[in-house]
C-alpha cells in the first residue's frame, strides 16, 4: 500500500463528499480543511459549556448522575459505530449506481486495499464531527464524575469502534452493489416494492435510532446487558469499557485487543468484496418479462383529469418509488410523526380532546403537501428538459404535477385523522371541520409547494439533492406554517374555548378564509409555473 | 428536396444573453418545409441556445421566433404540438422503461393506444430497440438512449424536427436507418434543423447549412455556395468551416504539443 495513494485517494473522495453535485467555484466551505474547523469546534462548545454548567450541579446529585455517565461511556463507542454505520449507508443510497460502475478508481493503478483504506479514511473524515461532539462532552463529565483514568481509552476505543463502522460501510457498499443487482435482474416490480420498503425501513431506523427517548433507552440497555453480549464482536469496544470503569485489567486488555483484531478483520474482508466487486456492472432492469409494448389506457378522466395529467402524475409515482434519492421523502413524513407520537405512547396523561391530536392533523396535510409539492420540479434533475419539450400547458402540469401529492396527502390525512379520533377524541362534528380545514391546508399548501419549487427549483440529484433551494425550503415552510395556522385558527378556537365558539361561525370562517388563501396561492402558483416552463433553467 | 412553400422555421433578429455572455446575436434564420439544414459551429457558438429558442423552452431577450406562423413567444404548446426535438444529451427519464416513456410521450402528444403501439413497435424496430422495450432506461448505453431520443422526437409525426447532435452513440447500422429516414421525411415535406459537429455527416444530408460563430451566423447556402464564398473551390466542408471560423491552423498546434 502507497500512503501517497491513499491520502491522495481519501482526499478526493472527502471532496467528493463535501461537493456532490454542487457547481461553481470551490469555497472555503468545499475545502477538506474545513472539517478540522469543525471538529475543533465540536470539540471546544461543548467542553466549555458543559465544564462551567456541571460545575453548577450539587454534590448529592453527582451521586445520582454517576451510574447514567458510566453508561454513557460504555455505550459511546457502540453507538459511533451504529452512527457510522447508517450516515454511511445514508449516503451510499444516494450515489447512483452508473455513477459507481464508471468511478475513476475503476480503472486506475488503485489496489482493494488502498481504495478500502482511503474510502474508510474519508468516511471517518466525513462524520469525524460526531467524534468531536462526543470527546466534547465526555472529557468534561469524565473530569466532574472522576473518570479521568477511563477516559484515554474511551477516546482511543472510539476511534477504533468509527473505523470498524468505516470498515462495515465498505463491505456494505460491496454487498448492496451485488445484491441490488440480483434483487432487480430476477424480481422486477417486486425488487422495486421490497427495495423501497427496506429503504423507508432504514430511513425510519435511523430517525428512531437519533431519538432521544429511544437513545436513552439503548443506553441503558446496552450498559446493564453489556456483559451478557460479550459474545458479539462490535460491542467488544464496550466490554473493553465496562472492564476499565470496574478496573478489570486483564479482561479490558483482552476485549481491547480482540476490538483491535475485529477491526483488522472487517478490513480483510471489505478489502477481499471490493477485489471480487471491484466494478459494479450496469444494471438492466427488467420490469415485465415479455417484449411487448402495451400502452397504458388512462380512466381517470371521469374525474376531471386529462390523459397527460395522468401519466405525469404516473411519472411522479414510478419516481417515488424507483428513485433510491426519493425514498426519502416517504420516510420523512413517518419521520417527523414520530417523535411527536413517541412521548405520547410513553405518557400516561390522559388526551381526550386535548391539543396533541388536533396538532397531529393540522401538521400531516401540512408537511406532506408541502414536502411533495415543493420538490415535485426540482426532483426532474436534468431530464426536466423532457417536460419542455412536450406540448404541455401550465394547467396541465400544475394538475399533473400535483395529483400524486393530493392522493398521499388525502391518504395520510384521513389516517391521522382515524387514528386522532381513536387516540385523543375530539367528536365527530368536530372532525368534520377539521376534514374541511385540513382539505384547504392540502390545496393551498400544494399550490404554495408547487409555485415555491417552480421558482427555486434545485435540480442537483444525488444523495444531496434537496431539489429546493434552502431559500425556497424556508419560504415554504414559514408560508406554509401560516397559511396553515389561518386555516386551523377557527377550528382551534372552536375546540380551546370548549365550544363557546360555535362551529355555526367558525366553519363559515373556516371556509372563507381557506377560499381565499387557496385562491391567492393558486395564482402565485400559475405565474411561477408560466414563468418557469417558458425558460429552460436546468 | 421539396419545394420550399412555406417557411418552417422562421427567426427573426434573435438575440439571447446569460449574463454578460451573448449568446445568440440578431440572428436571423429561415427553414423551409422540407428542407434539412445544417447548423454548425464550434463549441459555444450559440447553435444549442438557437434551438431551444426556437423550441420556445428559453425566453429570447428580443426577436421574433415562429413555426409554421404559430408564435413560439405567445403559443409555445402548440408551437410545440409540430416540433419533434432530440436535444444534444438526452436526459430522459431513467427509473421509466423505454416503453413507459415513450407511453408517456405519446400520452403528451395525443396519440391513440393503437396508433402510438404501432409507431413505437415500428421505430424500435428499426432500431433494433424491440427486446429492450420493457427494461429501464438506467440501464441503457448512451446509444440505446438515442435512439429512445429519436422514437420519442418521430412519434407525433413532427412537422419540423430539431435535432441536436442526433447521430451521438449510434451504431452504423442505426445511424445509416436514421439518415435514411431523414431524407425520407423531408421528402414528405417535414423541415429539419440538424446540428453537428461531424460535417462530413452535415455534407452527406444537409441541403442548406448555416454556419454560426459568437452567436452570429457567419455564412449560410448550399456546401457548394459555401465554397464559392469561401474561396476554396473543390474543397471540403470542413476546409470551409475551418476557414469561416477562422481556425485552420490546427497543424501548428499539434506541432506545438510536446508529447
Amino acid at each position: 500500500m502507497k500512503p501517497s495513494i491513499i491520502i491522495g485517494l481519501s482526499s478526493v473522495l472527502f471532496k467528493s463528499y463535501l461537493r456532490v453535485g454542487r457547481t461553481g467555484n470551490v469555497n472555503t466551505w468545499s475545502r477538506p480543511t474545513i472539517i478540522l474547523f469543525v471538529d475543533l469546534l465540536a470539540l471546544a462548545v461543548p467542553v466549555a459549556l458543559l465544564r462551567y454548567a456541571l460545575q453548577s450541579i450539587p454534590g448529592e446529585f453527582t451521586y445520582l448522575l454517576g451510574p447514567i455517565v458510566q453508561q454513557v461511556f460504555v455505550g459511546l463507542p457502540i453507538l459511533l459505530t451504529s452512527g457510522v454505520i447508517l450516515a454511511g449507508i445514508m449516503f451510499e443510497l444516494g450515489q447512483s449506481a452508473s455513477l459507481s460502475s464508471s468511478e475513476a478508481v475503476n480503472w486506475l493503478p488503485i489496489s482493494p486495499r488502498e481504495y478500502v483504506t482511503a474510502s474508510a479514511a474519508s468516511t471517518c473524515a466525513a462524520y469525524s464531527p460526531l467524534l468531536a461532539v462526543s470527546f466534547g462532552v465526555t472529557l468534561p463529565l469524565a473530569m466532574r464524575f472522576d473518570l479521568m483514568y477511563a477516559w484515554p481509552l474511551m477516546v482511543v476505543l472510539s476511534i477504533l469502534a468509527f473505523l470498524q463502522g468505516a470498515f462495515i460501510v465498505e463491505i456494505l457498499r460491496s454487498g448492496m452493489n451485488r445484491v441490488s443487482s440480483i434483487v432487480y435482474r430476477k424480481r422486477g416490480r417486486f425488487g422495486i416494492i421490497s427495495r423501497l420498503a427496506l429503504l423507508t425501513f432504514i430511513f425510519v431506523t435511523i430517525q428512531l435510532a437519533f431519538n432521544p427517548y429511544i437513545l436513552y433507552y439503548a443506553l441503558s440497555t446496552i450498559a446493564s446487558s453489556v456483559d451478557y453480549a460479550w459474545f458479539v464482536p462490535m460491542v467488544w469496544p464496550s466490554v473493553a469499557m465496562v472492564n476499565r470503569i470496574r478496573l478489570e485489567i486483564p479482561p479490558m486488555v483482552l476485549f481491547s485487543t480482540l476490538s483491535t483484531i475485529f477491526a483488522s478483520l472487517m478490513f480483510e474482508v471489505a478489502s477481499r468484496l471490493r477485489k471480487m466487486y471491484w466494478c459494479p456492472p450496469p444494471m438492466n432492469i427488467m420490469i415485465r418479462s415479455s417484449a411487448d409494448y402495451r400502452p397504458t389506457a388512462t380512466t381517470l378522466s371521469k374525474f376531471g383529469f386529462s390523459p397527460l395529467e395522468v401519466a405525469i402524475a404516473l411519472k411522479e409515482l414510478r419516481s417515488l418509488v424507483r428513485r433510491k434519492d426519493m425514498a426519502r421523502f416517504i420516510a420523512v413524513p413517518i419521520m417527523m410523526v414520530i417523535p411527536l407520537i413517541l412521548p405520547m405512547a410513553f405518557s400516561s396523561y390522559e388526551y381526550s380532546g386535548g391539543s396533541p391530536g388536533f396538532f397531529m392533523m393540522a401538521f400531516v396535510p401540512f408537511v406532506v403537501t408541502l414536502m411533495l409539492s415543493t420538490i415535485a420540479i426540482g426532483q426532474e434533475g436534468r431530464a426536466v428538459v423532457n417536460i419542455y419539450i412536450l406540448p404541455i400547458s401550465a394547467t396541465e402540469f400544475i394538475k399533473g404535477k400535483l395529483l400524486l401529492t393530493w392522493i398521499i396527502s388525502g391518504i395520510s390525512t384521513l389516517g391521522i385523522v382515524g387514528i386522532s379520533e381513536i387516540v385523543t377524541p375530539i367528536g365527530i362534528e368536530d372532525i368534520f371541520a377539521v376534514i374541511l380545514a385540513c382539505t384547504f391546508v392540502t390545496l393551498a399548501g400544494s399550490f404554495l409547494g408547487l409555485g415555491v419549487g417552480s421558482r427555486h427549483p434545485d435540480f442537483t440529484l444525488g444523495s444531496r439533492g434537496r431539489y429546493v433551494t434552502l431559500g425556497g425550503f424556508l419560504l415554504g415552510l414559514f408560508a406554509g406554517g401560516a397559511i396553515t395556522f389561518a386555516i386551523f385558527a377557527p377550528i382551534a378556537l372552536h375546540l380551546s374555548s370548549a365550544h363557546r365558539f360555535g362551529l355555526g361561525t367558525m366553519l363559515p370562517v373556516t371556509l372563507a378564509v381557506g377560499s381565499i388563501l387557496t385562491y391567492m396561492v393558486y395564482r402565485y402558483c400559475e405565474k411561477g409555473v408560466v414563468n418557469f416552463l417558458a425558460n429552460l433553467k436546468a | 428536396m421539396g419545394e420550399s412553400l412555406l417557411d418552417a422555421i422562421r427567426a427573426e433578429s434573435v438575440s439571447k444573453s446569460f449574463g454578460t455572455v451573448k449568446a445568440v446575436i440578431g440572428l436571423n434564420l429561415t427553414v423551409g418545409s422540407g428542407e434539412i439544414r445544417g447548423l454548425l459551429g464550434p463549441n459555444g457558438s450559440g447553435k444549442s441556445t438557437t434551438m431551444k429558442v426556437i423550441m420556445g423552452i428559453l425566453r429570447p431577450d428580443s426577436g421574433k421566433v415562429s413555426v409554421y406562423d404559430v408564435d413560439v413567444l405567445k403559443r409555445p404548446v402548440d408551437a410545440r404540438r409540430m416540433i419533434g426535438h432530440v436535444p444534444e444529451t438526452p436526459y430522459l427519464y431513467e427509473y421509466l422503461t423505454a416503453s413507459e416513456y415513450l407511453d408517456f410521450v405519446g400520452i403528451a402528444y395525443g396519440i391513440e393506444p393503437v396508433d402510438r403501439k404501432q409507431r413505437v413497435e415500428e421505430l424500435l424496430q428499426a432500431l433494433q430497440m424491440e427486446e429492450h422495450v420493457n427494461e429501464v432506461i438506467s440501464g441503457f448505453s448512451q446509444g440505446m438512449k438515442q435512439k429512445v431520443a429519436i422514437t420519442a422526437a418521430l412519434l407525433h409525426r413532427p412537422k419540423v424536427l430539431i435535432l441536436d447532435e442526433l447521430l451521438n452513440g449510434l451504431d452504423p447500422r442505426s445511424a445509416r436507418i436514421v439518415k435514411g429516414l431523414l431524407h425520407r421525411l423531408a421528402r414528405e415535406g417535414v423541415a429539419i434543423l440538424f446540428s453537428t459537429h461531424v460535417l462530413e455527416i452535415a455534407e452527406a444530408i444537409c441541403d442548406r447549412v448555416t454556419i454560426m460563430n459568437e452567436g452570429s451566423i457567419l455564412a449560410e447556402g448550399s456546401v457548394q455556395e459555401l465554397r464559392s464564398l469561401a474561396g476554396l473551390p473543390g474543397s471540403s466542408l470542413e476546409e470551409i468551416f475551418l476557414k469561416l471560423t477562422g481556425s485552420e491552423d490546427t497543424a501548428k498546434i499539434v506541432e506545438a504539443l510536446r508529447l
